[in-house]
């Protein structure tokens, strides 16, 4: 690390802090820096040219310390860039490569730009495999390609951040590298997110990016592009990324207030102009690519189920569709709370396999058909045998979903579960019987490596559902080994 | 016009005094003309109050005088100076004839000293930062030369250079 008359000489300019207003300061001096450009304060923090103004420019401050008025500021000549190597993984850091963990310093093996323009079409490719989140109704309903950005979003407290942890537990636990920016929350968010990577065991392939609410604003900003750098870091390696930035919302409040601060033009609801290039030159930096992906999951907060908010309709602009996590849902008791009728995507359809796109079909059919009769169901009219048989399934389609706490079910599971209820396996069983055979089908193929074998060459090489299903009548044995003991 | 009143103005302790002055004598302006004279008298050094009087006697109307002087002072650039040594009145009036001959405008010097940097100056002006202090010199020379000034320094202590293990070490 260079001090700041390494700098000062370096650069032969000088610059007088004049005046600050919160995270932004205002610098006399420094005649030839430039927007971008990273300076230092000769108390040893840092900051970042936003604009420059007449006689001096204007600096968005990156640290904390404590700034004087009159004291000095060195150019470094550089942009904002941050070291990155493997050393990350298993890390906490802040958007400048700082550990936060008190763990050893990093040794960096390169650096890497912030903020860079994101990759021409020529170095990019189209979606082709799929992507697993370990959440069943997501799996089969709105399923996911490497290399797919889709939006997370839903009203506080709908189990956002707990489907993007499931996703990760998902992902790093068959080796993807998992960089999850957290961005301007709380300290005590961050601690908990770190301690259930740890708890889980996945903490190896996972990074950590995080900037607290009482963070400078400036370097809250700074979370994502940072995260996507580390992500862009382990791409050109060829491996596929998982990048979570929880999130978006979050830190397009935290653009308004730096901008405002700024005296930025405000525009609709106060945001700036360029909110939009903001996120989108970010989110372009995801996708597949010839060499490696970054599967981005950018979350979203909405206010009252209200999926037309200004930053919301922006970020569903960027994305590849969006999860629609349902505030009445999860009042009903369903985990996920995701509301398949509202969630959209654009790509991860055509990475399934035949069988999965063709089951996915039939459950979105089936789910819109259940809702419709159970709307019906409470004007209390008389139903008939095929309406009850209709809802009696559609019970367990739910009960087989819900997933509880932060399990993830594999994929093989999932259309192996509706299969089994597609074949009438679970006909004349009660709910609470389904769920149980349902949790010790999962342990089963979780501990047990030939069952585990005997579930995928079910479900391998199946081309339609109907064939799955007739395969499943045929050799029923093959999952029912699964449920070794009768439920007490 | 002004030019009377720039001649008083050398460092930035000077153009801090003489902004004063000129606040305290427009401020006096809100009373009465008496105060005025009071304050003309008693509050602001004689060459000051001179100079004044000598432009009213030229017929400026004294008040718009002073405004305009006050924003000419608040243009005035500042020439930032570091140096190992406190100047006496005659060094400084050598540093800031020599400055604003070389620049050919006028500027106020401000005046810091730091004996660390040992000797020569380290000046900013217009964002522009040189240092030319003999102790980055000497770093300079050090960092350049290392090997040798160790050695040189060695044979004349008579202590034996460490060995490149050592030195490791």
């Amino acid at each position: 690390m260079k001090d700041f008359k390494y700098y000062l000489d370096k650069s032969g300019e000088v610059g007088y802090v004049d005046r600050f207003v919160h995270s932004v300061c205002y610098v006399q001096g420094l005649p030839h820096a430039h927007p971008g450009e990273v300076v230092m304060f000769e108390q040893g923090g840092w900051g970042q040219v936003l604009s420059l103004e007449g006689d001096g420019v204007e600096v968005l401050l990156l640290s904390e310390d404590k700034l004087i008025a009159g004291s000095q500021v060195a150019r470094t000549g550089e942009f904002a860039k941050i070291g990155v190597s493997n050393a990350l993984l298993g890390r906490l850091v802040d958007p400048l490569g700082n550990p936060l963990d008190n763990l050893k310093a990093i040794n960096f093996k390169e650096e890497r730009l912030i903020d860079s323009p994101p990759p021409e079409m020529t170095l990019r490719r189209e979606v082709n495999k799929p992507f697993e989140t370990g959440v069943s109704l997501v799996d089969l309903i709105v399923p996911l390609s490497k290399g797919q950005r889709e939006l997370v979003i839903g009203d506080r407290k709908t189990g956002k951040s707990q489907f993007l942890l499931q996703s990760v537990l998902s992902q790093a636990s068959r080796g993807t590298v998992c960089v999850y920016a957290i961005i301007g929350q709380r300290s005590v968010e961050i601690l908990r997110i770190g301690d259930f990577l740890r708890e889980k065991g996945i903490q190896g392939n996972c990074i950590l990016v995080a900037t607290s609410s009482s963070d400078p604003a400036g370097l809250i900003y700074l979370t994502p592009y940072t995260a996507m750098t580390i992500a862009e870091y382990f791409r050109d390696q060829g491996m596929d990324v998982l990048l979570v930035l929880d999130d978006l919302t979050t830190h397009a409040r935290y653009y308004r207030e730096v901008s405002l601060l700024a005296r930025r033009f405000p525009g609709r609801n106060s945001f700036p102009g360029d909110i939009f290039y903001v996120h989108a030159r970010l989110l372009e930096r995801a996708g597949n690519f010839k060499k490696g992906s970054i599967t981005c999951l950018p979350g979203a907060e909405s206010i009252l189920g209200d999926l037309s908010g200004y930053i919301q309709t922006n970020i569903m602009a960027m994305t590849d569709g969006h999860i629609f996590f349902d505030i009445d849902l999860y009042n009903q008791g369903r985990r996920p709370a995701v509301n398949p009728f509202l969630s959209v995507t654009r790509v991860g359809h055509q990475t399934q396999t035949p069988l999965f796109r063709e089951a996915s079909q039939i459950l979105s059919s089936f789910l819109v058909e259940f809702d419709r009769m159970r709307q019906f169901m409470h004007f209390g009219a008389e139903v008939g045998e095929n309406v009850k048989k209709t809802l009696d399934r559609g019970e367990k389609l739910m009960a087989i979903l819900n997933q509880q706490g932060f399990s993830i079910i594999p994929l093989p599971v999932t259309i192996t579960l509706v299969g089994m209820l597609w074949a009438g396996f679970w006909n004349d069983l009660g709910i609470d019987e389904v769920k149980w055979q349902t949790e010790q089908i999962v342990l089963n193929y979780r501990t047990n490596e030939n069952y585990k074998k005997s579930i995928e060459s079910l479900v391998n090489g199946k081309g339609t559902f109907e064939e799955f299903i007739n395969a499943l009548r045929y050799d029923e044995s093959a999952v029912m080994q699964g449920i070794n003991v009768k439920k007490q | 016009m002004y030019s009377t009143f720039f001649t008083f103005i050398q460092t930035a302790d000077d153009l801090e005094l003489m902004q004063e002055e000129v606040l305290t004598l427009l401020n006096s302006f809100y009373e009465n003309k008496q105060t005025f004279d009071d304050a003309l008298k008693s509050k602001v050094r004689k060459k000051t109050a001179d100079a004044i009087r000598e432009a009213a006697e030229r017929g400026h109307d004294v008040k718009e005088l002073l405004e305009s002087l006050a924003a000419e002072l608040n243009k005035l650039e500042r020439f930032k100076i570091t140096l190992a040594i406190e100047l006496t009145q005659l060094g400084i009036d050598k540093v800031y004839s020599y400055i604003v001959q070389q620049l050919g405008r006028r500027i106020v010097l401000e005046i810091s000293y730091d004996p660390t940097i040992v000797g020569g100056a380290v000046i900013s002006f217009q964002g522009n930062y040189r240092d030319f202090s003999l102790s980055r010199f000497l770093d300079m020379e050090f960092e350049k030369n290392r090997e040798e000034i160790i050695r040189t320094l060695e044979r004349r202590s008579g202590v034996s250079a460490p060995s490149s293990n050592q030195k490791a070490l």
